[in-house]
C-alpha cells in the first residue's frame, strides 16, 4: 500500500480514477458517451411470448431479455473490469483487497424469477458471485436502494475511503429487468410509454433499462482530472413510492453547503429524469426553487437513450458528468419534444451542447421510498511539471 | 472509527419475550403478533409479513430508548435486511405476468417489487430522514450492517442508526433456504457513538450454542446475538 494513502487524505473528495460503463446504447463507456451525443435510444421490443404479456412491451433491454438477457453479476463484471482497466489497476498486486460498494435495485431477481418458473434448483442470487471469480475480492457490500442505489454505494465508499487507511474503493450499480418490476410498472401508468420523456408535457412514465456501470475512488491523483467531491443522501420518510419535492430541494442544498459552492458555481446537472409525472415534477420545482435567484446551469438527463437503469443508474450519470467535464460536450436530453411549463425555469438541453469551462456539475438520483442522492463532481486543474 | 454502543433493542418472535434455542429447533407457529395495534396504521394487508415484523421491532426498539437520547429524524439512519423478505411477492408477480399478463398484477404491489420496500416502510412509519439502506450482502450480514452504521455515524452523517433485520417463513424462503424453515421474526438494534455524555452498552455479541441450528435464520443471523440476555436462555 502506498505509505501516502492515509486516513483524512481526502477532505476535498475522492479522485474518480476510472471507469466502466455498459447500457443498450454500448458496450464502453466511452460508446455510450458517443451514442448520448447523438441522440440514440436503446429501446427494443420485447419478444414473444412477451410482446403480448405486457401492454407496453419494450424496454431499453438487451437482446434476450427480458427472461434470456445477461445476468446482472456478469455486466458488472464488464463495467468493473473497464473501470479498473481506465484506473490503470489491472497489474495491481493485492487487488483483491480493494472493498467494494455495489448499487442496486433488484439485484438478481429476474434469476430468481426464472428458476422459479422453470421449477428447477434454488439459485444463486450472489450478485457479487462473478466479481469474486474472477478477481477474488473479499470485501463486498450490496445495497439494495432503488434509483438511488449506485450513488449511495458512492458516498459510503467515499466515506470509507475517508475513514480507512485505503487508497482505492470500487463502486458499481447494476439492473437488469425483473417480471414483477417490470409488470407492476407497466400495470400502474396510466397510458404505456412510448419511450422515456424527462421533463416532457406528454411524459406518461418510465421504462426500464439494463445495464451497470462502475467507477475507482482513489485517495492519489489520477490522470483524469475529477474529484467527487461530495455525496449528500437524504430519505424522504413520506411515501413508498411518490418523491417530496421539498425533502429534494434539502438534498441539493444540503450537498451546496457541504461543499462551500453557492448554485452559481454549478455549470451542469445531470437530472434524474425518469419521465414520470411525480419524480419530474418534483425535480424541477427543486431545481427551480434552488435556482430562483441563481444564474442557471445547463440541465441535461440520459434516460430518454439509456431508459431508467435503476440502480445502476446514478453513476451511468455521474459517468456522464465527468464526460461532459472532460470534453466540453454535454448531450441533448433525447425524448424531450415539448418541455412540461413547471420546467420552464430549467435551462434544458435540447441539443448537443459545447460547454466551455465547465468546473462543478450537480448528479442526481432519487428511488422508490424517497431515498435521495446529490452527488457534485469537480474538475480539478492539470498540474504541469 | 467510532465505536458503537447500543442505546435500545427490540426482538419480536411468535413467542414473544424471551428467544431461545429451543425456537431454532422447530418449526415455529404462525405469527400472532396484533400489528395494527402495535403499528397504528392502515394498509397492513399490502405489507409482506417481514416488513410488519421490522415495523413493529423498529417502533418497539424506539419506544425504549431513554428520553435523553432524542434524536432530530435528519440525524437518524436507518439500515435494513432481509433475506427472502420479498422473494415470495416476486415470484408470484412474476407468475402472474407469465401466466395471465401484467394487467392481472395487484397495483398495490408494485412497492413490494422492490427489495427496499421494508426499509421505506420503517423509514416512513417512524419518520427517519437521514440515511435509508438496504443491505443486500451475500455472507455476514450483521456484521456488514454495524460496519456500514460505524461508517454513517463516524463521518457524521447520522447520531443514531436503527438496525432492523426481518424474515418471514414461506415456501419461497423455505426453497432458497435449501428446504429449511425461516424464522419468523424481526430484530431491532438502535446504535451510537459511545462519548463520555452518555452511559451506552457497548456492542457485545453473544454466543449461543446453537447445535443444530435446523432453522435458517436469514438475515437475522449475526444481528439477534446482540440482543439475547444471558440469563434468558433455556
Amino acid at each position: 500500500m502506498n505509505a501516502t494513502a492515509k486516513k483524512g487524505q481526502s477532505t476535498q473528495g475522492s479522485w474518480l480514477a476510472g471507469w466502466g460503463a455498459v447500457t443498450t446504447l454500448g458496450a464502453t463507456a466511452d460508446d455510450v458517451f458517443a451514442a448520448l451525443l447523438r441522440g440514440d435510444i436503446g429501446l427494443r421490443v420485447f419478444e414473444p411470448p412477451f410482446d403480448q404479456a405486457f401492454r407496453g412491451p419494450h424496454g431499453y433491454v438487451f437482446p434476450g431479455s427480458p427472461t434470456r438477457g445477461p445476468r446482472a453479476a456478469s455486466l458488472l463484471v464488464q463495467a468493473v473490469s473497464e473501470a479498473l482497466l481506465d484506473a490503470g489497476l489491472t497489474e495491481m498486486q493485492n487487488l483483491d483487497s480493494i472493498p467494494v460498494v455495489i448499487g442496486t435495485g433488484l439485484g438478481e431477481a429476474r434469476t430468481l424469477e426464472i428458476a422459479h418458473l422453470e421449477d428447477g434448483p434454488k439459485p444463486n442470487l450472489d450478485l457479487a458471485a462473478k466479481l469474486r471469480k474472477r478477481w477474488g475480492f473479499d470485501r463486498v457490500s450490496v445495497f439494495s436502494n432503488a434509483c438511488a442505489a449506485s450513488l449511495y454505494a458512492a458516498a459510503l465508499a467515499c466515506d470509507l475511503l475517508e475513514q480507512e487507511s485505503l487508497e482505492h474503493v470500487i463502486v458499481a450499480g447494476v439492473d437488469v429487468l425483473s417480471l414483477s418490476m417490470f409488470g407492476s410498472l407497466d400495470r400502474v401508468q396510466v397510458e404505456p410509454p412510448d419511450r422515456v420523456r424527462p421533463f416532457d408535457a406528454g411524459r406518461r412514465g418510465v421504462l426500464m433499462g439494463e445495464g451497470a456501470a462502475a467507477v475507482v475512488l482513489s485517495k492519489l491523483p489520477h490522470e483524469k482530472p475529477l474529484r467527487l467531491a461530495r455525496v449528500e443522501l437524504g430519505c424522504d420518510a413520506y411515501h413508498v413510492t411518490a418523491p417530496d419535492p421539498a425533502r429534494i430541494e434539502h438534498v441539493m442544498r444540503e450537498a451546496h453547503a457541504r461543499v462551500g459552492v453557492g448554485a452559481d458555481s454549478i455549470d451542469l446537472v445531470v437530472a434524474h429524469g425518469t419521465g414520470t409525472p411525480l419524480n419530474d415534477e418534483a425535480e424541477a420545482v427543486a431545481l427551480t426553487r434552488v435556482w430562483e435567484r441563481a444564474s442557471k446551469p445547463l440541465v441535461t438527463g440520459v434516460k430518454g437513450s439509456t431508459g431508467h437503469t435503476s440502480g445502476a443508474s446514478g453513476l451511468h450519470s455521474l459517468i456522464v458528468a465527468g464526460q461532459c467535464l472532460l470534453s466540453g460536450e454535454v448531450p441533448p436530453v433525447v425524448g424531450l419534444d415539448v418541455p412540461d411549463p413547471m420546467a420552464s425555469a430549467l435551462r434544458l438541453n435540447r441539443s448537443r451542447t459545447r460547454l466551455e469551462d465547465a468546473r462543478l456539475a450537480q448528479v442526481d438520483a432519487f428511488g422508490f421510498g424517497g431515498l435521495n442522492a446529490v452527488a457534485l463532481l469537480r474538475k480539478v486543474p492539470v498540474m504541469r511539471p | 472509527m467510532k465505536d458503537l454502543g447500543l442505546l435500545a433493542h427490540a426482538v419480536l418472535l411468535p413467542q414473544e419475550g424471551v428467544l431461545t434455542d429451543a425456537h431454532l429447533t422447530a418449526p415455529l407457529a404462525p405469527v400472532e403478533i396484533d400489528f395494527r395495534t402495535r403499528l397504528g396504521r392502515k394498509g397492513l394487508r399490502y405489507s409482506t409479513p417481514a416488513t410488519l415484523l421490522a415495523e413493529a421491532a423498529a417502533v418497539e426498539a424506539m419506544a425504549c430508548r431513554c428520553p435523553d437520547d432524542d434524536c432530530p429524524p435528519e440525524r437518524l439512519g436507518l439500515i435494513a435486511s432481509s433475506r427472502y423478505g420479498n422473494a415470495e411477492s416476486v415470484v408470484n408477480a412474476a407468475q402472474i405476468v407469465i401466466k395471465q399478463g401484467a394487467d392481472a398484477l395487484s397495483p398495490m404491489g408494485l412497492p413490494n417489487a422492490s427489495s427496499n420496500v421494508l426499509a421505506s416502510t420503517v423509514a416512513i412509519q417512524l419518520g427517519i430522514k437521514g440515511v435509508c439502506l438496504t443491505i443486500e450482502d451475500e455472507r455476514d450480514r450483521a456484521a456488514s450492517a454495524l460496519q456500514w452504521a460505524q461508517v454513517l455515524i463516524t463521518g457524521g452523517r447520522c447520531e443514531q442508526v436503527l438496525v432492523v433485520a426481518a424474515e418471514s417463513d414461506s415456501p419461497t424462503a423455505r426453497w432458497l433456504a435449501g428446504g429449511r424453515p425461516v424464522v419468523t421474526g424481526g430484530v431491532a438494534l438502535l446504535v451510537a457513538a459511545i462519548d463520555d455524555r452518555h452511559s451506552r452498552s457497548p456492542m457485545v455479541a453473544r454466543r449461543w450454542p446453537l447445535q443444530p441450528a435446523r432453522m435458517e435464520l436469514g438475515a437475522l443471523a449475526g444481528i439477534i446475538n446482540y440482543v439475547v440476555p444471558e440469563g434468558a436462555r433455556s
